[in-house]
This record gives structure tokens, sequence and C-alpha cells, in this order.
């Protein structure tokens, strides 16, 4: 009923999705071949290629484009410039894909089209963009004839396949798929029933059962955590309040995060039941289970207050620069520099840091002296232009990715007033509504107003939370932190 | 000939070539324009060595403890392991895969005689079991390499001898063990094996774990495979097995099967007198003295095996059909007894929940608390040391480092009892269990005593439902299907009506 979190990696799945994707491959070859013109994107550009393409532009009729390959592969042979590389005819091609080693079908069928990862969650809704289908007919024989062609060209590679592959490449040539029965293999056999518990557990929320078949399932071998992380990080969130020695989530996501490489390219033809490539990670996309550390730790680092306002302070300090010098590293390379959320994060985290730290201009108790006040002025706008800057590179980086961009912009500049009004307002701590008049917001406004340091960051990060990811509770959170407080 | 070779286009002249070939150490593109500032360094093989210094990258990375550690240090490393441990083929092959097996044999005789309070001559008699085995592989192979080629079966023997590697599978231990407790006169059968290795108590599945690693290393793929276990024996396989090894060793003595008969009918509790029932109606058919004897039939292709003539399923063949005449007899008791039978839940242990289990028959969607909580027990306490046994040898130390951290996020539950204690209160909860159950049923069969009449129509319906629970439940628990048991049934039944009609 549930995927088993196993990594499977067999001979006969590799030589089954081979098959299949040379198959295609071949049809494509085929049907690009019927309809007069070889695809450009193969070969590299050579003054022979492009000599051809544009021939082949000008005339696209199937039958004189072949006469003009035949000639001019005689015309070079003359010249004596036989040059392997051009792909002038396919049985060259078909010598060269042989020849070469590290050919990999998969890959050249990707090359055409898009891979899943690159679309995923990707809504083109925009009508404007919109593209009439390519409604082209192919007469039926001239598709038998394709199917036949490309039949005869995959089996000529393949001579000695196993019967298994054979009969599921046949099957897939008519349009079906056999279906693989679950292995009947004891240990397979229960770790399903293993995951199948663990997840029925945790739809049930029995989440002490939950726990005990995660604990298994994460010490027998060939099981990857990569494909059950959520599953353990919904299990911590619920368990690690009560019980007393097994970790936090915050705790969980940092160790996949420092384990799992985000180095490491991702290819199809290895990776068969692991996550796919936005949720596990690669090369070109940071997984997400590093994203919900960062999240999680986010929120750690500002929600923790009421443990009490005396070392507040401390937790504040100790752990927000922690996780910004923590994201400042990881931003400087791939993955994570391309990908908007990673900055958005760190936006916010200036965001919290300027906030901060502004609060304390408000905050009357405390007193500076001019070159104090100087400094900690220097540090609020450069936390305030840090955040300006991650926020420009994240609308850069992504143009899906969705954000209350003005708003932040007008929490920023209400932080900088911050800095020069306050020493015009005289306003103890009973100043609830006005101390923050000139912020443009007046929802905003109303909350943020904490003479301890610390506190003026809550509504912000509340806000958001609830607005834009739909996490209520830690606006609960807030407002009794607010009420304590007054 | 020279050969072209592309490079940046060039350009002068409004040229368009991107091949470059060499001539007299120049560049020079395919219409002649020589490259400029081209310049070719004399790179000769010889001067590589006079240059004295030969760079080359090295990729570093570091392992957990921060320390450098270079890719090719950790290549040089492994192939200097695998050269310690090299796979060993041929004879020297086989000879270590019959000593891998004569090694689980000893851990599973072993086992027995601990665990299940075998008598300890039972080792000897394996021991012997396994020598008539071994010398009838020895005679198999000589024979065949004389008269390779002179009929068709005896070029089937061969070609079945080393495709099935001589013939051997874990199978073949449990048909010696089984050989060796007939013997004996154990009352041990295939279902109580079954259960055994399905609760990973006797030794079968990844078997291969259990061997000594310098042994494990140098076994070749295809004998290491053998000795996994893989898929839980089906379809009266074991049956098939049994018969095979019974005709090398020439060995066959008569299997005495009131005791399993007992086994049975307290398993699935039915009332006793279904035991008397059956013996008569044994008697009555089988029609000579030692009615309760049977031998192991001959072996046979797979395709024209004779269920019917195992003892095992036809002892369980014969309650069915008891059962189903005494109910169409319309026996007061036993009618109202199977009304509350059909009622109860759960038949069986645990570990009959496992074997179950085991074949998929049952998913923990559909258990209560209690059996699950007994399942993940089995899996912590069974299942997870013998599975990851051998885990930790293959890591390195940086998935070890990274494991202990994880594991340490997620501690098992901590609930050790010693075992010993654990078998004893197994033991004796299993005779409260079958107790309770028994009584369970008797306080059911008072309460619905009243309003319970017996009619011809209903108690065919009941006859039929009870046998198809009843054959259901041997089925899953002898790993046979059910069309196999039925045709037993159903094969017996005739035999009978035969008899009758004589």
């Amino acid at each position: 009923m549930f995927e088993l979190p196993t990594v499977q990696n067999s001979k006969r799945i590799r030589a089954t999705r081979k098959l299949r994707y040379q198959y295609v491959n071949a049809l494509h070859r085929e049907h690009a071949k019927l309809q007069g013109h070889l695809n450009p994107g193969v070969a590299l550009p050579t003054p022979e290629n492009s000599a051809a393409e544009e021939s082949c532009d000008a005339d696209p009729q199937r039958a004189s484009s072949i006469v003009r390959k035949r000639r001019k592969r005689r015309l070079l042979g003359v010249l004596g410039c036989a040059d392997s590389d051009s792909e002038l005819s396919d049985v060259e091609l078909q010598n060269h894909d042989d020849n070469s080693h590290h050919h990999d079908s998969e890959k050249e069928f990707y090359s055409r089209h898009e891979k899943p990862q690159e679309s995923f969650e990707v809504w083109k809704t925009d009508q404007r963009l919109a593209v009439p289908m390519a409604s082209r007919t192919v007469s039926y024989a001239d598709c038998r004839q394709i199917e036949k062609n490309a039949h005869r060209r995959t089996m000529a590679k393949n001579t000695h396949i196993p019967r298994t592959a054979h009969f599921q490449y046949s099957a897939m040539r008519n349009g079906l798929e056999v279906s693989m029965p679950p292995s009947p293999a004891y240990h397979h056999v229960h770790y399903r029933q293993l995951s199948e518990l663990l997840q029925i557990s945790i739809l049930h929320k029995k989440w002490e059962n939950a726990y005990r078949c995660f604990t298994i399932l994460i010490r027998l071998p060939g099981v990857d955590i990569r494909s059950l992380w959520g599953a353990g990080a919904a299990i911590l969130d619920a368990l690690s309040q009560s019980t007393k020695d097994i970790g936090t989530t915050t705790e969980f996501l940092g160790w996949l995060s420092s384990i799992y490489t985000s180095k490491s390219n991702f290819n199809h033809s290895m990776n068969l039941t692991l996550d796919p490539v936005f949720r596990s990670g690669s090369k070109t996309h940071s997984a997400k289970f590093v994203i919900s550390w960062l999240w999680e730790s986010l929120f750690d680092a500002c929600s923790d207050r009421n443990s009490g306002s005396n070392n507040l302070y401390d937790n504040f300090d100790s752990r927000l620069p922690k996780l910004m010098e923590k994201i400042s590293e990881m931003v400087l390379s791939p993955p994570y520099m391309e990908d908007p959320e990673i900055w958005f994060i760190y936006a916010l985290c200036h965001l919290i840091c300027a906030d901060k730290l502004s609060a304390r201009f408000s905050n009357q108790n405390e007193t500076f002296s001019g070159l104090e006040k100087d400094i900690a002025r220097n540090q609020v706008t450069q936390s305030i232009t840090n955040a300006h800057n991650c926020l420009k590179n994240c609308l850069d980086k992504g143009e899906h990715y969705k954000f209350p961009h003005r708003f932040i912009q007008e929490q920023l500049s209400a932080f900088e007033k911050r800095l020069y009004q306050i020493t015009k307002e005289r306003r103890p701590q009973e100043g609830l509504k006005s101390s923050e008049n000139d912020s443009s917001e007046p929802s905003s406004s109303d909350l943020d107003t904490q003479e301890l340091p610390a506190q003026g960051l809550s509504p912000i990060v509340d806000e958001e939370d609830e607005d834009f990811f739909g996490r209520s509770g830690r606006v609960h959170f807030g407002f009794d932190s607010d009420e304590s407080s007054s | 000939m020279s050969t072209f070779f592309r490079g940046p286009l060039c350009g002068t002249d409004n040229c368009r070539s991107r091949l470059w070939r060499i001539i007299d150490g120049r560049r020079t593109c395919q219409y002649g324009h020589v490259m400029e500032g081209d310049v070719e360094f004399n790179d000769d093989e010889d001067d590589i060595n006079s240059m004295g210094v030969v760079t080359r990258r090295l990729n570093l990375t570091t392992n957990a403890t921060g320390n450098f550690r270079s890719s090719m240090n950790s290549q040089s490393q492994s192939s200097q392991k695998s050269s310690e441990f090299a796979k060993v083929y041929g004879e020297e092959a086989d000879r270590l895969f019959l000593n891998c097996f004569q090694h689980i044999l000893k851990l599973q005789c072993r086992w027995l005689i601990e665990n299940q309070k075998f008598p300890p001559i039972f080792r000897d008699v394996v021991k012997t079991m396994w020598m008539r085995l071994l010398k009838s592989l020895d005679h198999d192979e000589s024979e065949n390499l004389e008269t390779q080629n002179e009929t068709p079966t005896e070029r089937f023997n061969y070609s079945q001898n080393h495709s099935r590697r001589m013939g051997l599978s874990l199978l073949s231990t449990l048909a010696l063990l089984y050989t060796a407790g007939v013997h004996l006169k154990l009352p041990a059968f295939w279902p109580d094996y079954l259960r055994w290795i399905c609760s990973m108590k006797l030794i079968y599945f990844k078997a291969n774990m259990q061997l000594p690693s310098s042994w494990r290393k140098s076994l070749p793929n295809y004998y290491l495979q053998v000795l996994e276990g893989g898929n839980p024996p089906t379809a009266a396989q074991f049956y098939h097995k049994l018969s095979h090894t019974c005709s090398r060793i020439k060995i066959s003595y008569p299997i005495t099967t009131e005791s399993l008969l007992l086994k049975l009918l307290l398993a699935v509790r039915l009332p006793p007198h279904l035991f008397f029932y059956t013996l008569e109606l044994m008697r009555f058919t089988e029609a000579r003295t030692d009615f309760c004897e049977f031998g192991i039939p001959e072996h046979r292709r797979v395709r024209d095996l004779k269920l019917h003539e195992y003892a095992e399923l036809r002892t369980a063949a014969y309650l069915i059909l008891g059962l189903r005449y005494k109910l169409l007899e319309m026996n007061q008791f036993l009618n109202s007894y199977c009304t509350v039978w059909l009622r109860v839940s759960n038949l069986g242990t645990s570990d009959d929940l496992l074997t179950k289990t085991s074949y998929g028959f049952s998913s923990p969607g559909s258990w209560d608390q209690k059996s699950t909580d007994e399942y993940l027990r089995w899996i912590e306490h069974q299942f997870l040391p013998a599975s990851s046994r051998l885990e930790y040898e293959s890591q390195s130390i940086d998935q070890r480092i990274a494991n202990r951290k994880l594991h340490a996020l997620f501690p098992l539950p901590k609930e050790s009892p010693l075992p010993s204690e654990v078998n004893f209160k197994a033991e004796s909860s299993c005779l409260n269990y079958i107790q309770d159950a028994y009584l369970s049923i008797f306080n059911g069969m008072q309460e619905s005593l009243s309003d319970y009449e017996v009619s011809g129509d209903s108690a065919q319906k009941l006859a039929s439902r009870v046998e198809a629970r009843l054959v259901n439940w041997v089925a899953q628990q002898w790993a046979v299907t059910e069309p196999q048991l039925n045709g037993c049934v159903e094969h017996l039944h005739l035999s009978t009506k035969a008899r009758q009609a004589a």
C-alpha cells in the first residue's frame, strides 16, 4: 500500500529501463527522419553540419535529403576529412553510440524533455503564454513503419537480453505495463509490514507504535532515511516534548542536513525508488529537509521566550547569529545559492536582527552614550541593508517564489525610522499605541510595542507565519508572550 | 594521414572552419589558415620523467573526525582488501559451500537441542544423514560424468544437479532435520519447523550471515544466494524436497501422525473428541493395522507430485473430512461447538500469526494493539539483530559515527527481560492460552445452547463454513495452497466412498 523506503537497484530493473529509453529514442529518431528534419541539437555545429542543416531547412523532402547526405559523405570521403563526429548518417550515429562506453539513453531522452524536478510545483497558468498543442498527424502506415524500424534498431543492439526484460519490452511496445507484484521474499515482506504499520500508526496518531517502527526501520540495512525523514520529524514533533531521551525535530533535521551532501549529481538511472530530487537534494536542488531545518531553527531561535526574560537575551544572542553564519556559508555554493527560499530565510534573519537591534532605541531604560549609539545605529543600518540585498537576491533567483515583499519592506523602513524617532519621543512603557505611530501598518504597530528588547520581533515573525505559511500555532505563542509581559 | 580535431572557430578571412590539424607543429585549419600565437610545446613522453615533478589533483575530503582523507588512499585500501579475500571458484568453491552448509546444519541442530529439548543423539543422527547425502552427491557426480550423454534422463539429472547447486538448498537442511526427527520418532513436524524458521528462531533466512566472515567473503555469490533463504518456502516445496532428499540418502521411515493430529487439534481449538473420530476414519479407510504410519513417498517431478501421499497433509485432510462427516451427521455437540468456534477471532499462537505475516496473508493494519506490540517486540528482539548483524562491519567509520548519532536521537525502547524468563513465561502462557481459549468457547456454547437447533440445511452451511476456515488456516500455516489441500481432501473423500462401497 505504501512505498517501501528501501533502495532497489537490481540489474533487471536497470535492463528494462535501458530498453525502454532506447526504444523511445529510436522512435523519436525514426519519427524525426520521417518528418524530414534531423534533430539539429544532437550534433555540434561544424561547417558540414550547418551546411546540411541549411539545405535541410530549404528542402524538407525526405528522399532528397537522404540522397544529399550520401553525396556529402562521399564528397567528404574524397576530400579525406572523414570526421567521425559529424552525424551525417544514422549508421555512423549508431556506431558512435556503441563505441562510447558511457552513453546513457536515459540521459539522451531527458535532454529532449523537461525533467520532472524542473516542473515540480511550477504552475504555468498564464493564459498569454499558452501555446497551441502540436497536432500534426501521422498516417497509420507511417506509424507502423516507425514502430517497426525502431523495434528493429533496438533489437539490433540487444540480441541477448533476459526473458523478463524482453517480456516487459514487448508489453511496453504495445502500450501495456507488466505489473510487478511485491516481492515475496521473507525480509521484504517484513520490511513492508513495518513501513505499513508505521504509516498507519501515524495516520491514527498512535505515536508510540510509530516511534517503535521508525526506530527499527532506521536500523535495518537497505533503508534510506531520506525517504522516511518526514515521518521521523512528525514523530519527534509529537513525542519529543513528553518523552525523555529522544531527540528533537531540529536535531534530527540538522543531522540529516549535515550527513547528506548537496554536492552530488542526481542520476535518474541510479535512483530508482529513492525520493525525487526535489526532496532528497542534489547539486541543482536543495533538499527539503535542509529548508525545513532552517525554518525550524529560525523558529527556535526566536520563539523560546517564555523561558524567562533574563536569559532571553542570551538565547537570542547565541542562536540567531549562529544560524546566520550557517546560512551565509551555505549561500556561497550551489544549490543553495540559487534557491530563493534560502535567500528569503536569510533575509528574515536579518530582519529579525534589525528589529532586535533597533528595539534598543525604543527602550527607554537603556541609555547610550553617543559613541555606542552610533555603533548601534550602524549595526541596524547594516542589517537593514543586508535584508534588502537578500530580498533582492530572492527576487532575482526565482520568479515562482511568492512572498510579501512590500510588507517586509515597510517593516524594514519602520525599523529605520525607529533609530531617529525615539530621541523625540519620551514615552514610558504604557505608551502602547503610539511608540510606533510612524509605522504604516496599524496592526503591526499595535503589537510592536514592548519594552523588552527582543519582544519586538515576535509579531513580525508570527504575522508572516500566519499569513503565508499557514502556521497559526505560532501566533498564539506570540500573543501569550505579550500577555505575560504586560 | 593527418587527423582533424575540433577547436575554436578559425575566423581568418571569415573562415568558418572549426577543424584543425597539426602541420609542422603549427595548428592549421581545414582551409589552410595557420593559427596565430599557437606554440606547440615539446611534449614527448620522455620529458615527463626528466621534469621530475608530476602533479595530480588530490580529491581531499574530510571524514567525520575532521582529518583529511584522500580518495586515492581509500581506493588503495579497498583494493588491498579485495585481494586478501578473493572469491574462490570451481571445485574449491563447492567444497567451501559444503562446509558452509554443514556449519548451518550444525547451528540448527544446536538450537533444536538447546531450545526445543531434542535429545542429544539427534545431532548424531543428523550427522549420519548428512554423510549419506554427501556420499550420494559424490556418487551422482561420478555417475553423471561417466554417462553424460547416454540417456535424456541422465542428461536432465546432470543439468539439474548443476543448475540447482548440487541439489542443495536451505530446504535440504530442513528435510535432513525432519528425517532425523522422524527416525527418532520426535513429535516435530513440518508446521513446527515452518513456525520456527518464520519466527527466526531456527536459522534459515539470511543464514549466510551466520557464516564465519572469511568463509562468507570467499564464497561465490551464487552460493551465497543459495544460503540466503529468500522467499519463504511455498506450495509444498518442502514435501518435494523431502522426497528428493530421502531418495538420495536411501532411507525411508514411517511417520507416525497421532501427535501431529493432536497438535493440530489443539492449535485450531477443535474439541478433542475429533481425535478419535479421525482415527476411526483413518482405520476405516486405510484398512491396515498400522493405519497411523505413512512412508515418505518416492521422488517425482514437481508437476506430478501427489500431495495426498504425504503423511502430514493426509492427516490434516482426514481431520477435515472427519469434521465434515460429523457435522453433516448433525452431531448436536459438534454443531453447536463449531457455531461458537467460527466466532473465535484468532486461532493459533502469536508465532502462528508471524508465519501468516511472513507470507503476506496478514497485515498489521488489521491487528489489535496486543498483536502489534508482540509483533514489534519480536522485530526488535529477533528480526532486527539477525538482519543488521553484519551491517556494522561493512560501514566506514564516517557512517558509523553518523549512525551512532542518529540512533542516539532515536533510542530503542528499553525492555530486555532475560531470555530464559521469556521462554518460561511463553511456555506456561501457551498452556494457559489454550485453556482460556477452550474455556471461552465452552462459555459461548452454554450461552447459545438454548437457542440453537440443528436442521439439515444449516448443518450443511455450517459444515462448509467450518471447512473453509479450517482449510484456510491449515493452508496458511503449512505453506501449501488451498487448492492443494482441497485436492487432498477430495481424494480421500473419494477413497473413503470407494471403501464404503466395497
